[in-house]
């Protein structure tokens, strides 16, 4: 990547557009999306108007291009990062299923064709929300993205491809699937899937976490795609579409983690035990403080790689760090929102149990919310 | 099962050893060596009086001159000595050597030096380490056979009381190749002998520990201990014994630096209020206190299973050592931690204690060779 900025420290200096469209988002989170949680959950699907709903914050539009009836809106990663942390401040899953086909819509305005973008990019500019998603992680123990089993092999007609793909997003009802596949002999590309075409099948998972979310296996037998369903004419970049997938993870956790510290400062201030609040132990206190910190630090690492992303610097290692970071104490803090409810914590009465299930999957995504 | 408890004999010897230490090989006893410079590196006066208390034959059998009380007794005085930081032979003569001559030496050679370790008249170390780590069996120095003579060649390191052992036992290979368990050979040579030569070496805990060099240096074929090339078993055997005696002595350095922290957080005024009434540092020391009951349980239980000839004593020690390397850490690291500034000088004695644990972890294999040892004898 050409460094287009000088390399210098990042400026955390946020927008007046960015401000307000927070408040936006954060009124959103709070009316639509935390009072929807605990019913998706049990539900394990998002209530029927939601994603139709979340079209109001034009998420999609913003980056397409105002020919293609977007708003044209510079490309921003840092504000996609906003969005996405404050979505998932209300709900991870709910959150997550949000911004799956934005991550569709940047991944084809980064590396697809002219005539992809002319082709896919105005549904998103519609009345109706447009079920788009990206297809990456392959059910196996050690997934390694860069060395994928779903495979694509050339043919008469355009290209053939199998394969699993699991734990996509919105799986079951995504209208458009960005799926990554290893084209043989060539290196990693990226196809786009309308529909369901002979050949595919979709079926649901059932996880601990993300219940709303319609996590989904999708599994291809000899598929046949047309030319021009490949992204783009070059090989995929990987390494892009992960570090920028990173980044989108990071974000969600981040507002989750957010919602957790906010909930227990809340309930263990208020809560009396041995005739005080019990945020006068200390090791209620220290506990509390510790998730404030590292809360804080998962939140300027995620800055961090999205303000360099965003000014074309490189940012590989920023988006790599966060990811490890941000996995590792989001389950931490998700485990010690539930140690401090007490057995409050392990009644679904109080959301830090859900809250809990859905951050153990920070450490497990990958390829999806690509800011 | 074994009740993992004292008998009041036991009880008594424990009692009457920390009365002892603590009025003449105190941590302020240590800490005048130290400063004196003292060439010797413990009291010769006390270890006389140790030795007239028995202390020095305590796990000697009575045939030989000791008193037959077996490691359980010696493990006692031991984790008194790791309260106290006692610096004095117990450990390099009679832990290490003494139980190798009985493991391999043939009847004279115990009569020749049995009685005399169990009297307090002759110190005798063990000659084993060559490099940075614990593995005997990666010896290369040599002894090759000249007649009815050994001529043996090699470098050994951090041999206990090296600078006043009189005699050391020296372990070398007669066959075999480094890594090889059988060809490792027991030789006893007496310090004074030509080619022998020993250099003390300063180390964090200020005892005594030293260099050896053996160039040419030859010995009768009388003073092989055991048959040649056949030291292994009785080798392995000892160092299991050595290291359930010096997890001994770490419950002891452990137990000894939790009381004095939670003492001084009874006393340490911040905040207008005693530290110890502070939540934080309240959870920290029970969570200590709950290890070392484990500690005490599992030192407890590598000690009888020497004295029973438990089978199992390879595994049960090297659990014993790992654990108690493993809680000597936290004990001594969380001494000074809770001590704050005044546990960093080195007018508190606090200080004292985590540099004494350290060595003891090191010697003979620290946590991972021992949790390593552990997880190949069980399989895993």
């Amino acid at each position: 990547m050409s460094n287009t900025a000088q390399d210098l420290l990042f400026d955390l200096t946020l927008t007046d557009e960015q401000r307000m469209s927070r408040d936006t988002m954060a009124r959103f989170s709070a009316a639509e999306i935390r009072t929807e949680s605990a019913t998706a959950d049990l539900a394990g699907a998002a209530p029927e108007v939601f994603y139709q709903q979340t079209m109001e914050l034009g998420l999609a539009l913003m980056p397409i291009p105002e020919a293609l009836g977007g708003a044209g809106m510079h490309r921003s990663p840092v504000s996609n990062v906003l969005n996405a942390e404050d979505l998932a401040h209300g709900d991870l899953a709910l959150a997550l299923g949000a911004i799956s086909p934005l991550a569709f819509v940047n991944t084809v305005l980064d590396q697809g064709s002219d005539a992809q973008r002319e082709k896919f990019l105005p549904q998103f500019c519609g009345e109706q929300f447009c079920n788009a998603t990206t297809a990456l992680m392959e059910p196996r123990a050690t997934f390694e993205p860069t060395e994928l089993q779903t495979r694509a092999v050339r043919n008469d007609t355009g290209y053939l491809l199998s394969g699993t793909k699991t734990m996509v997003p919105l799986g079951l009802d995504a209208e458009l699937v960005l799926v990554i596949a290893e084209l043989e002999d060539e290196g990693t590309a990226a196809f786009i899937i309308e529909g369901t075409p002979d050949g595919m099948t979709r079926s649901a998972e059932s996880h601990m976490g993300l219940r709303s979310l319609q996590l989904a296996t999708l599994d291809f037998q000899n598929v046949s795609l047309a030319p021009d369903s490949r992204l783009g004419d070059q090989l995929f970049n990987l390494e892009r579409f992960i570090d920028l997938s990173n980044i989108g993870i990071c974000a969600l956790a981040v507002g989750t983690c957010q919602a957790v510290l906010d909930y227990v400062k809340d309930y263990c201030n208020e809560r009396i035990a041995f005739g005080e609040p019990i945020t006068n132990r200390q090791s209620v206190a220290f506990m509390i403080a510790d998730i404030a910190i590292e809360l804080e630090a998962m939140r300027l690492m995620t800055w961090r790689a999205a303000s360099r992303a965003e000014q074309g610097l490189d940012f590989h290692e920023e988006a790599y760090n966060a990811k490890v970071f941000c996995a590792e104490h989001s389950m931490q803090i998700g485990t010690d929102g539930v140690q401090l409810l007490g057995g409050h914590g392990f009644c679904c009465e109080h959301p830090v149990e859900l809250w809990y299930r859905n951050l153990r999957a920070i450490a497990i995504l990958e390829g999806v919310a690509a800011v | 099962m074994m009740a993992l408890v004292l008998n009041e004999e036991q009880v008594m010897l424990k009692e009457s050893a920390a009365g002892f230490l603590a009025d003449k090989a105190s941590v302020a006893a240590l800490r005048e060596l130290r400063d004196s410079s003292s060439e010797q590196g413990f009291s010769t006066e006390i270890w006389r009086e140790m030795a007239e208390m028995g202390w020095a034959g305590i796990a000697i059998p009575e045939a030989f001159g000791g008193l037959g009380y077996g490691y359980i007794g010696l493990g006692l005085v031991l984790e008194q000595m790791g309260r106290n930081l006692s610096a004095s032979p117990l450990q390099s003569t009679v832990l290490v050597a003494a139980t190798l001559i009985s493991e391999l030496g043939n009847q004279a050679q115990k009569e020749a030096l049995l009685p005399a370790i169990a009297a307090g008249d002759k110190l005798v170390s063990l000659a084993l380490q060559e490099t940075a780590h614990h593995a005997p069996e990666q010896t290369t120095m040599t002894a090759s056979q000249d007649g009815d003579t050994f001529v043996l060649n090699g470098d050994k390191i951090l041999v206990l009381d090296a600078n006043v052992a009189d005699y050391f036992v020296v372990i070398a290979r007669t066959a075999g190749s480094k890594g090889d368990e059988s060809g490792l050979s027991a030789f006893l040579v007496e310090a004074d002998t030509r080619g022998v030569n020993v250099t003390r070496r300063s180390m964090v805990d200020s005892r005594n520990v030293g260099a050896v060099n053996f160039v040419d240096v030859r010995v009768s074929t009388e003073n092989l201990l055991g048959e040649a090339g056949q030291a292994w078993d009785g080798l392995s055997r000892t160092m299991d014994i050595a290291n359930v005696g010096l997890a001994a002595e770490l419950l002891g350095i452990s137990t000894e630096a939790f009381e004095r922290t939670v003492e001084y957080l009874k006393e340490r005024k911040q905040f207008g209020k005693v530290i110890g009434s502070f939540q934080g540092l309240q959870h920290r020391a029970s969570e200590l206190f709950a290890e070392l009951e484990m500690a005490r349980s599992i030192v407890l239980r590598a000690l009888h299973a020497i004295d029973d000839s438990d089978e199992q004593l390879p595994l049960i020690a090297s659990a014993a050592k790992a654990k108690l390397c493993e809680v000597a850490q936290r004990a001594t690291n969380e001494g000074i931690q809770m001590h704050g500034g005044i546990g960093m000088t080195d007018e508190h004695e606090i200080g004292f204690f985590i540099k004494r644990a350290r060595v003891v972890q090191h010697t003979f294999g620290d946590y991972n060779h021992h949790l390593d040892r552990f997880a190949k004898l069980s399989g895993f």
